[in-house]
């Protein structure tokens, strides 16, 4: 009797801590993807501001190199791109694509020294290198929170809650390696 | 067993020496790391600092430092800003200008870059940032004249913080012609107004209505900071030698803002800001 009542408690004991674990777990999950979501969100603010700053680019090297019509449709094309793209995945894929349209963009510059020595341009080179200092540092903090997200969804135990509540990885930001390794035009 | 505690040693070595740049802690708002400023120097750029965060709270810190293979300057602004927390806690409202010096010091290696909090990007736009490294440090920094460049930098950037100027006017459409001349016109007429004001508060002789002339001012009672004074001024006409004497009123002494802050050593530490790599560079 009295072993009986005993294998009883250790056994409510044991539903509930695992109760306890599961839904510890689960809103950890939680609030785990809403800060990749909210994370992700500012790397998309930024990547936005940056195509709004493009137009105004491109018109101020135009009134200096209106010759080097390939490079602006590239971009522009580059940037139409990125505003009509959905996912993520989508949206990292046509930033890297306007990052090297823009590159090839900077490396024309290099010939004009008027437009280089220009302030509007100057202003607007550097509203645009800010912006993207701010897409690097939020895609290194987006990179962290997915890091963690994606570990605790291959670790065991929290795996099994993982594969239950449906959880699958985030993808990470990857910078391609030719953007690694592109000019800079430095001010 | 030796080698195995040697090959552990020989790794941990390796490992610490090829590890990622850590951020350096901090000494006050001043952090010369490689010395370019003067004892002197520094003490006044902190004066100029704890003034500057008296008189706005926002919180500007100053870093020298050599550049790393590991990490960009840029990226060693925006993790000392944010790990040492420059700028309060709910305003983000921080800076951090950093001299980053190659360690041979060849130019076009060296690099300078502003940090903006968050709390700052709208009165202080990458652009103006940009602007003030152009007109008010670049020069200085290529003279290796630091110092200055630090402080007419911070003084720049202070008159937009305390809103004393708008980032807006610091945009590309000042080049309005006509509405500089307004402006020369209409501060023209206040000078030639004020001059003829002036002419006109001077007595005239009761006997032959000549302008007559100052010949000296008394004070009977100093202004002070909290009452104004009073002065005598005595005329007399040059042609019949008649004396006139007027009494007026000296204006309090307004107390300015730069006799507070003596000390130059009431760094507290920082308050907590954080930032997401706003602001702007330039090599030199």
């Amino acid at each position: 009797m009295k072993k009986g009542l005993i294998a009883l408690i250790v056994l409510v004991i044991i539903v509930i801590i695992g109760f306890s674990w599961y839904f510890g777990t689960y809103n950890k999950f939680v609030a785990l993807e809403e800060s990749v979501n909210s994370s992700w969100s500012e790397i998309d603010n930024q990547m936005l501001r940056r195509a709004d700053l493009i137009p105004n680019i491109v018109n101020t090297v135009k009134g200096y190199a209106a010759q080097e019509k390939d490079i602006f449709t590239a971009v522009a094309e580059a940037r139409s791109k990125l505003i009509g793209a959905g996912s993520a995945e989508d949206k990292i894929a046509a930033n890297n694509e306007l990052d090297s349209a823009l590159s090839r963009l900077l490396v024309v510059v290099e010939n004009y020294p008027e437009l280089k020595s220009d302030k509007l341009f100057t202003q607007l080179m550097d509203e645009l290198s800010g912006t993207e200092n701010r897409i690097s540092v939020a895609r290194k903090r987006y990179n962290d929170i997915v890091k963690d997200f994606n570990t605790k969804i291959k670790m065991f135990p929290s795996n099994i809650i993982a594969g239950m509540s449906g959880y699958e990885q985030k993808p990470y930001y990857e910078i391609p390696d030719y953007a690694k390794t592109n000019p800079q035009v430095n001010f | 067993m030796k080698k195995i505690i040697m090959i552990l040693f020989l790794s941990a070595a390796f490992i610490t020496v090829f590890s990622d740049w850590n951020v350096p802690k901090y000494i006050n708002y001043v952090n010369d790391y490689i010395n370019v400023l003067s004892d002197k120097q520094e003490k006044d750029l902190n004066t100029l600092i704890s003034s500057v965060e008296k008189q706005t709270g926002s919180e500007i810190a100053v870093v020298t430092i050599n550049t790393s293979d590991d990490i960009t300057p840029k990226e060693m602004a925006t993790e000392i800003l944010n790990t040492w927390g420059v700028g309060k806690k709910d305003k983000d409202n921080g800076l951090v200008i950093l001299l980053a010096l190659s360690s041979d010091n060849i130019s076009g290696k060296n690099r300078i870059e502003i940090e903006v909090g968050y709390g700052l990007e709208g009165v202080l736009p990458d652009g103006l940032i940009g602007r003030i490294i152009d007109d008010n440090m670049y020069d200085n920094l290529k003279a290796k004249n630091y110092y200055d460049a630090f402080y007419s930098g911070i003084e720049a950037m202070t008159k937009y913080i305390s809103g004393e100027f708008k980032a807006s006017d610091y945009e590309e459409n000042s080049f309005n012609v006509s509405s500089d001349f307004f402006w020369i016109i209409m501060v023209g007429i206040f000078i030639i107004f004020s001059f003829f004001a002036s002419f006109l508060s001077i007595p005239k002789c009761r006997s032959c209505g000549k302008r007559m002339k100052l010949l000296n001012t008394n004070i009977i009672e100093r202004a002070t900071y909290t009452s104004s004074g009073r002065g005598i001024k005595h005329y007399r006409c040059p042609r019949c030698g008649n004396t006139f004497e007027k009494a007026y009123i000296i204006s309090k002494i307004s107390r300015g803002s730069g006799s507070s802050g003596r000390s130059g050593g009431s760094f507290k530490g920082f308050g907590g800001g954080s930032s997401g790599g706003g602001g702007a560079g330039r090599s030199f």
